[in-house]
């Protein structure tokens, strides 16, 4: 139980300093130990005026000797060190003790993690020396497959062998130290592997996506034929398809099918897209059902026609404005 | 010799002195101990030693509020304190007069 009373500008610095260095104990000890000495520095000060470190030390020292006294270890960064250090140190102690439950599950996890490790270490080592530009899957990227698995086996083992001897005895603060700060460098490593690797295999479905089927397609599905019927319901036939920019819409471009009825315009090119597709005989060339594949039964329109529409003139030759125009009206609700 | 270095290892039972003739708070224990020709005693190590000793059971404490200034921590010895005392006193005095004995016959430095 502490009252603080009004401080004096010095005393309260005073005390904050001690505080600060004492950071790293546990609250209650803390508290305990600032109790008393709250009391003792106001009273100081009021004596002593500004004379306060020059009776009492530094409040570095001051809290060194307290410790020392009451039997507590010496602080982690000391007391010369600076303010942060001092309080980083501290609160990356209190994460220890708190997360220290999960101490022994997470030991029990470690062989995993040195697998992991390895696997990282041989992938970035790929990528830093060997990288040839191919990354294969989740293999370390070095071009050929057998040399991937080398290094991804070496790395792995070494890692284990080093999971195991830090394991056993216990090793020194400083190794301690330097494989923790180790163990987080190639943890972000894993992270940008993962990213890496994720990023690859989302690249390679984009690519088979845009190998999906050459021609028309609808819904994904390869379009096998078209069949245009007029607005009186009766079946068209060598209909050719544009699309919106004047480019022949093919179907099923040329599959190299004999049977399939070869179409050719009056310059000679081949009109691959004239609907429907018509496949000959076996043998011979002739179709043997030229009204095969239309719908039956389809009703006639009872729209009317729209005004100037060459509905009587559906073979003859028109220009990209038009057409373009006769697009848009198409696009219209 | 500096005689801060020998406090160290007994200021222990120094607290335990004075506490035991009378409670007393932080600075009223360092004032008694200076009085005492203790002169070098830390201020803080006074407090960690109250600390120390409060948690090993030697001494009891209790606040008593105070009109002016803040409240105070006075601090008052226990049984186990007392013995602990009785057991160090016995000590001291053994190892004060083997010490005592042998120099006894070597020269002081002028003052």
């Amino acid at each position: 139980v502490s009252v603080t009373p009004i401080l004096a500008p010095n005393a309260r610095r005073y005390l904050e300093e001690v505080r600060r260095a004492l950071a790293d104990l546990p609250e209650t000890e803390r508290d305990a130990l600032l109790a008393d000495v709250e009391a003792h520095v106001v009273e100081v000060s009021e004596e002593t005026g500004d004379e306060l470190v020059a009776r009492l030390g530094s409040p570095g020292a001051f809290a060194a000797e307290l410790r020392s006294a009451a039997g507590l270890p010496p602080g982690g960064a000391g007391a010369s060190g600076s303010d942060a250090v001092e309080r980083l140190g501290a609160a990356v102690r209190r994460l220890g003790e708190r997360i220290a439950p999960l101490r022994r599950p997470l030991a029990e996890l470690a062989p995993a993690w040195w697998v992991l490790r390895g696997y990282v270490v041989a992938t970035l080592m790929a990528w830093a020396f060997l990288s040839t530009g191919t990354p294969a899957g989740w293999l370390p990227p070095t071009g050929s497959r057998a040399t991937a698995l080398l290094l991804l086996l070496a790395a792995v083992a070494g890692s284990v062998w080093l999971g195991l001897r830090t394991r056993a005895p216990t090793p020194s603060r400083r190794a301690r130290m330097a494989l923790a700060v180790l163990n987080a460098a190639l943890a972000l490593g894993a992270v940008l592997i993962a990213v890496e690797v994720e990023r690859n295999a989302t690249t390679t479905t984009f690519v088979e996506a845009g190998f999906a089927a050459p021609g028309l397609t609808s819904d994904g599905v390869p379009v096998q034929n078209v069949y245009p019927v007029d607005r009186d319901g009766r079946p068209l036939a060598d209909v050719r398809l544009f699309d919106q920019d004047g480019q022949p819409l093919a179907i099923l471009p040329d599959d190299g099918d004999p049977t399939r009825r070869a179409v050719v315009d009056a310059r000679g090119e081949r009109a691959d897209n004239a609907v429907p597709l018509r496949y000959l005989e076996p043998g011979g060339d002739e179709v043997t059902d030229p009204l095969a594949g239309y719908p039956a039964d389809v009703p006639p329109l009872a729209t009317p026609p729209v005004a100037g529409a060459p509905a009587e003139q559906a073979g003859a030759p028109r220009g990209g404005r038009e057409r373009r125009r006769a697009a848009a009206r198409r696009r219209a609700p | 010799m500096d005689t801060s270095q020998m406090l160290k290892g007994i200021i222990d039972v120094a607290v335990l002195a004075v506490v035991a003739d009378e409670d007393g708070y932080g600075y009223d224990v360092i004032r008694r101990l200076r009085a005492a020709g203790l002169e070098d005693v830390g201020d803080a190590s006074v407090y960690g030693t109250l600390r120390r000793l409060y948690a090993a059971g030697a001494l009891t404490s209790y606040v008593v509020p105070s009109d002016e200034g803040p409240h105070r921590k006075y601090y008052g010895i226990t049984e186990h304190g007392t013995l602990e005392l009785a057991e160090w006193a016995t000590t001291w005095r053994r190892f004060a007069g083997s010490i005592g004995a042998l120099l006894e016959r070597h020269a002081e430095v002028p003052s």
